[in-house]
């Protein structure tokens, strides 16, 4: 499945039902917009480097 | 710190009309408190907090609307008790974006804080409220919160000294979260060694809150004199040198001509450490506001709302790759300060942008004013390093400036030391 495939409207509409949120009409342009904008930041983080499965990734400290 | 309780009232009382620091002022008790101290490291000197932090006797509001029908908090949160039990009294609360989820202290319900050096303009956020009544000579101490920049941005745009310790160094006991694996307190301050002495004041364990630390006590004023010689320091180029206006580079480069730091090195995927920095942020938030979400959804800033709810849409698989990211990142600055003892940067892209301001164009690109505020300080606090914005010495009538000074963790004596010597050289704002 490509990225064009996807469609982010109706994920927006599944995704709140899920979460039992009501996404109002005049939000609804806003809500996939934003959610838009967090796929945006993931393809930023992600590369091809390979994490270590150990690494306890919920225990972060300094 | 000269200034007296009965003075910071008298200049709340005078200035905060056009400011709008403050949501609350606590008048008659902070009198009563006043005179009530006898001695302390911090004895007889006033202090506000931004409205997240529990104040015993009152709802904590977090900049919300929502959190209006809370119940008044049982008690102080963990530092406000410690400033208290040094002698320094609190005088009241401050504005600050709702839930703390911003960088320009817009508040919907509170109004804006204004800027004291251009009250047109944002006094940056989301602890605006402290950081512009310690500009405005109102308190010459505040607590604000960091996340991924809240009290450095401020403390940049309004000209003071804004300190970010190491995560989990200084308890968030009573101090409403956005984010528990990014929430810092942090200190607002007129010089570096009122900020050390406020912060060795609110230093050690507090079984109250899971990530403070168990360190002993590391106090940093009585180091604060020892200059910088045997710190290793760079200028942070690459990223850090590039996505803002050319004259907050050129403030780098002049706090890095007053100390004589030659070297520079760049500093590998910050971009993708602001990326997951904002991403679990937003993720860790949502899951905290997941009820307000869905049942209060329209009494949420509406800049805000939207984000919200896209937030608790965010798959777990995309949180769980910006946390295995968070970790190499780690190991990143960890080689950087195998080389480097401390950092320097700038702390905002630009200076305070006017109020209701949209966007701003930085080398011909048109960019989000509020998506960009945060650039340079969100990869540090991303894994906790600490780090505080200093106040750099500009032209008359220019707006203020700040320089980032970070260190490995733990290591905010390093910070201070760095920041007090920038300050005898007479290259900060005085």
């Amino acid at each position: 499945m490509s990225d064009e495939d996807f469609d982010t409207a109706r994920f927006v509409e599944l995704a709140a039902a899920l979460n039992r949120i009501e996404v109002s009409p005049d939000q609804r342009a806003g809500v996939i917009m934003n959610f838009e904008n967090f796929r945006a930041l993931i393809d930023r983080v992600r590369d091809d480097e390979a994490p270590n499965p150990l690494d306890p990734i919920g225990l972060f400290r300094p | 710190m000269t200034i007296s309780v009965a003075d910071a009232l008298a200049r709340i009382e005078a200035d905060d009309e056009r400011l709008n620091c403050f949501t609350s002022v606590y008048r008659d008790e902070a009198l009563a408190a006043a005179n009530a101290v006898e001695r302390g490291p911090l004895a007889g000197i006033p202090f506000a907090v931004k409205n997240l932090y529990d104040v015993g006797g009152r709802t904590t509001l977090a900049g919300s609307k929502i959190y209006a029908d809370n119940p008044p908090a049982a008690r102080d949160a963990t530092t406000v008790a410690r400033l208290k039990a040094a002698g320094a009294v609190l005088v009241g609360a401050t504005n600050m974006d709702e839930f703390a989820f911003g960088f320009t202290t817009e508040n919907p319900h509170n109004g804006p804080t204004r800027n004291p050096h251009d009250p047109a303009r944002i006094a940056g956020g989301s602890s605006g409220g402290s950081a512009a009544a310690v500009a405005a000579g109102m308190v010459p101490l505040a607590l604000g919160s960091d996340t991924n920049g809240s009290v450095r941005v401020p403390a940049a745009l309004c000209g003071v000294h804004g300190l970010k310790p190491t995560y989990g160094r200084l308890s968030r006991a009573g101090v409403a979260p956005l984010a528990w694996s990014f929430d810092h307190v942090g200190v607002f301050a007129r010089s570096s060694r009122e900020a050390a002495r406020a912060y060795d004041t609110l230093q050690g364990p507090d079984a109250d809150d899971p990530a403070c630390t168990d360190r002993s006590l590391e106090p940093a004023e009585p180091v604060l004199d020892d200059g910088i010689s045997g710190l290793r320091i760079a200028v942070a180029g690459g990223y850090f040198g590039t996505g803002g206006l050319a004259e907050v580079f050129a403030a780098v480069g002049r706090a890095a001509d007053a100390l004589g730091v030659a070297e520079s090195i760049d500093i590998p995927d910050a971009d993708r450490a602001l990326a997951a920095s904002l991403l679990i942020t937003s993720a860790e938030g949502a899951s905290l506001h997941l009820d307000e979400i869905r049942n209060r959804a329209e009494e949420f800033d509406p800049h805000t709302s939207d984000r919200w709810i896209a937030a608790t849409m965010i798959p777990a698989t995309w949180v769980h790759d910006a946390q295995r990211f968070r970790r190499r990142f780690r190991d990143i600055m960890a080689a950087v300060f195998e080389e480097f003892d401390v950092l320097i940067t700038p702390t905002t892209a630009f200076p305070a942008p006017e109020l209701g301001q949209g966007r701003i164009t930085i080398d011909g690109r048109d960019v989000p004013v509020r998506g960009t505020l945060g650039r340079f300080t969100a990869p540090f606090s991303f894994i906790g390093l600490p780090a505080m914005s200093v106040p750099m010495a500009v032209e008359p009538g220019a707006l203020p400036l700040g320089v980032q000074i970070i260190a490995r963790p733990y290591d905010e004596a390093a910070v201070l030391r760095v920041a007090a010597a920038l300050e005898k050289t007479g290259a900060t704002a005085q």
